[in-house]
This record gives C-alpha cells, structure tokens and sequence, in this order.
C-alpha cells in the first residue's frame, strides 16, 4: 500500500489499522485522512503524533505525502490548492473509499481539508483544522498573499546560503542537524513552481465559508499568528467549533500533542453511531 | 527446539540493518556499525520520514505478527525520535514470543 498513482503523481501512502489478533487490520470503523503542512513537513509529523493512536482507537487512518512533499513524487509544477484537493480526491477513489470521511489536516494541510470539505461536501463527514491560515495577516491581502511571502522569505534565505549542493546524500547524512532537510527545502522552493502557485490560489470568502455543509472543529493556539483565521472560521461556518490551546502558538501539535489528541478521539466519537450530538451527520 | 533470547535478538537486529540498507543506502551504512545501542535519529540521522518507511517494510517482513499501530500509539513523540535498535527490537522479540504462546 506504500505507492499509490493518483492524478498523474505518484504518491507515498500509510494506511494503519488495528491490527486483530490474527494480524489482519480490523475492518470497520471511520475512515480518517491526515494532511500535513508545507515544504519540510511530511505525513511523518502526524503519524509521529496523532495517527497511530487514532488507528488504534479503531479508525481507518490514511496518510499520504503531498505531492512534492516527503516521499511523493516531485513534479516541477502544479501546486494550486486546487491540485491538491484533486490530488485527494483521487487518491480516494484510488484506496476506493467510498464512504464520507473524516479529514485532519495541520497548518497548510488543513487550508487544503478546508477547500476540500467547500468543493465537495457531501464526500466529508467532518474537517478538523489544526493551525488552518485563511485570512489575512501581517498585513497582506489575504492568506495566499501571507503564505507566498512567507515562501519567497526562506526561498530568497537558502538560496543565497547554499548548503552545498555537491554533497552526497551520505555525507549530508553525516552532517547531521538537519542539512538533508534544508537541502530538500531549497530545491522545492527553488526549483518548481510551488511559490507562485500557491500565490494564485484562490482566496476563501466570507460567503463560501458562510455555506459551508460540513462540521468543523478547528484547532488553534492562544498566540498564534492566525488569530484572524480562527476569527474568521468561528464567525462565518455556519457549524464550526472554535477550541484555542492557552499559551501555545502556532506547533500546537509539537507542543500539546495529548490536548489535540484528545481533542481529535473526542470529536470522532461524536459521529460513532454510539455517539451523542453529530451522529449521522 | 527454541532459539536462545540472545540469537533472536540478533537475527532482528540483522533484519532491521538490511531495511536500514533499503532505506538510506549502502553507502552511509558502511561506515556504521548497528548495535542495540544504535539510535534511530542521533547516531543514524534518520529522517522521520525514513523511520515510517522502515516500520513498513517491518511490517511487512513480519507478516502482521508485529503490531507497529500499537507500539507506537503507547510512545510519545520524543520517545519515538529517541528510540534505539535494542528497543525496536525486543517489541518484535516480544511480539514473536506472543503469537507463539
């Protein structure tokens, strides 16, 4: 289950269930999609933290490096927002999941659930938003104005403190602390189309929040720098629960990952047929 | 005829060095030697995402008789960063041990 080719890409998937005492995955149970941030994260960060246990409460949980990203395949162009909520709907219909799924997403992660759960709601059960950016801040326009400047920033950094290319893969290993990474980081940024792309995706509006038929629970830390995302969510989707963490910034994951966990189990137990409130959503 | 805990041990620790190989390459594994002290991240420098191939290629070495899911549901994050060959190990010795009782 590791390769899965889906809208042209060819990507790197986990799959993880609780395993039965005969080592088959036990069937059943919600089918919950992660997706993680940009650039130097990779479906690691959310398997590390949420994914294994949520498997292991029962859930079917599926997580995939974004295109570019980790161990997917890295095409020179085609990071619209768009591309990768197509990229997962058609991973989807590759797993054949069929079913309305939950979706996870963190950070970057979480702005594409959220466009996900707007262009096709009835294939969602419910979208839990960790740290989403979806309107403006520091001053730009808007969140796509906010993100491409923050990209441009460490593309324009790594490109004028190159980490010397000519190394091998062994010897950057060797350095240690992080050189794989920054490497990878620089020939993202730097060597597709990623900046601009995601520079001309479209802007989430107060009227297409306002529609929104799917429920949120979104996710965000006291001193993070999006609070006027979790103001905008909280004041425009029509079913949205706003939790904010005291004291945490954006990492809320890295810094409380048995809050958000917690967080997370309780929610999906809401749309169990055992559950109260959601169920049957 | 039963194999002595100490022989298990080694021969998943030869397991886990041959994916290492698959995952990271011949080249930087050559100059280390793995023992059950070796660390996943500070003495390999294995990235994360390496680690989840390797417990996948694990997984599928072992044929659902070691439930990964489980593991690394119990362990924190830091613990996980933290872990060691011996540590990986003595899970799958001690999952083998189970699905034989």
């Amino acid at each position: 289950m590791a390769r899965v080719v889906a809208n042209g890409i060819d990507f790197h998937v986990q799959r993880l269930r609780r395993q039965s005492p005969d080592g088959a995955p036990q069937p059943g149970g919600p089918v919950v999609v992660f997706l993680h941030g940009l650039v130097i994260d990779n479906l690691s960060s959310l398997y590390y933290s949420l994914a294994n246990p949520v498997a292991q409460a029962g859930a079917d949980a599926i997580l995939y490096d974004q295109r570019g990203h980790g161990l997917s395949e890295r095409p020179p162009r085609g990071y619209r927002i768009e591309d990768s909520v197509a990229d997962l709907g058609t991973l989807l219909d590759a797993l054949e999941v069929s079913g309305p799924v939950h979706l996870v997403g963190h950070s970057y992660g979480a702005s594409i659930a959220l466009r996900a759960a707007l262009a096709e709601p009835a294939r969602f059960a419910s979208v839990v938003l960790i740290e989403p950016h979806c309107a403006e801040s520091h001053g730009c326009v808007d969140w796509v104005e906010d993100v491409a400047d923050m990209l441009t920033a460490c593309a324009l950094v790594l490109e004028h403190n190159p980490i010397e290319d000519n190394l091998s893969a062994s010897e950057r290993r060797k350095r240690g602390s992080g050189a794989g990474r920054l490497t990878e980081a620089n020939t993202f940024l730097n060597g597709t189309t990623l900046i601009e792309d995601i520079a001309s995706s479209p802007p989430f509006t107060d009227e297409e929040l306002g529609q929104l038929g799917v429920a949120v629970l979104a996710i965000y830390g006291e001193y993070t720098d999006l609070a006027s995302s979790a103001r905008k969510l909280a004041a425009c989707v029509p079913d949205c629960r706003l939790a904010v963490l005291p004291g945490l910034g954006h990492s809320v994951i890295r810094d409380a990952r048995d809050v958000v966990l917690a967080m997370v189990e309780s929610w999906l137990a809401e749309f169990s047929p055992a559950g109260a409130g959601k169920a049957g959503v | 005829m039963s194999i002595s805990p100490s022989v298990e041990l080694e021969g998943i620790v030869e397991d886990i060095t041959a994916i290492l190989v698959e995952v990271i390459g011949d080249e930087f594994m050559l100059d280390v030697e793995v023992t059950m002290e070796t660390t996943f991240s500070h003495d390999l420098e294995l990235e994360s995402i390496e680690f989840v191939a390797m417990a996948e290629k694990l997984q599928e070495r072992y044929a659902g008789r070691v439930d990964f899911t489980a593991f690394l549901a119990g362990l924190e994050i830091d613990e996980i960063l933290a872990l060691s060959v011996g540590q990986l190990a003595g899970h799958v010795a001690r999952s083998l041990r189970l699905g034989q009782a």
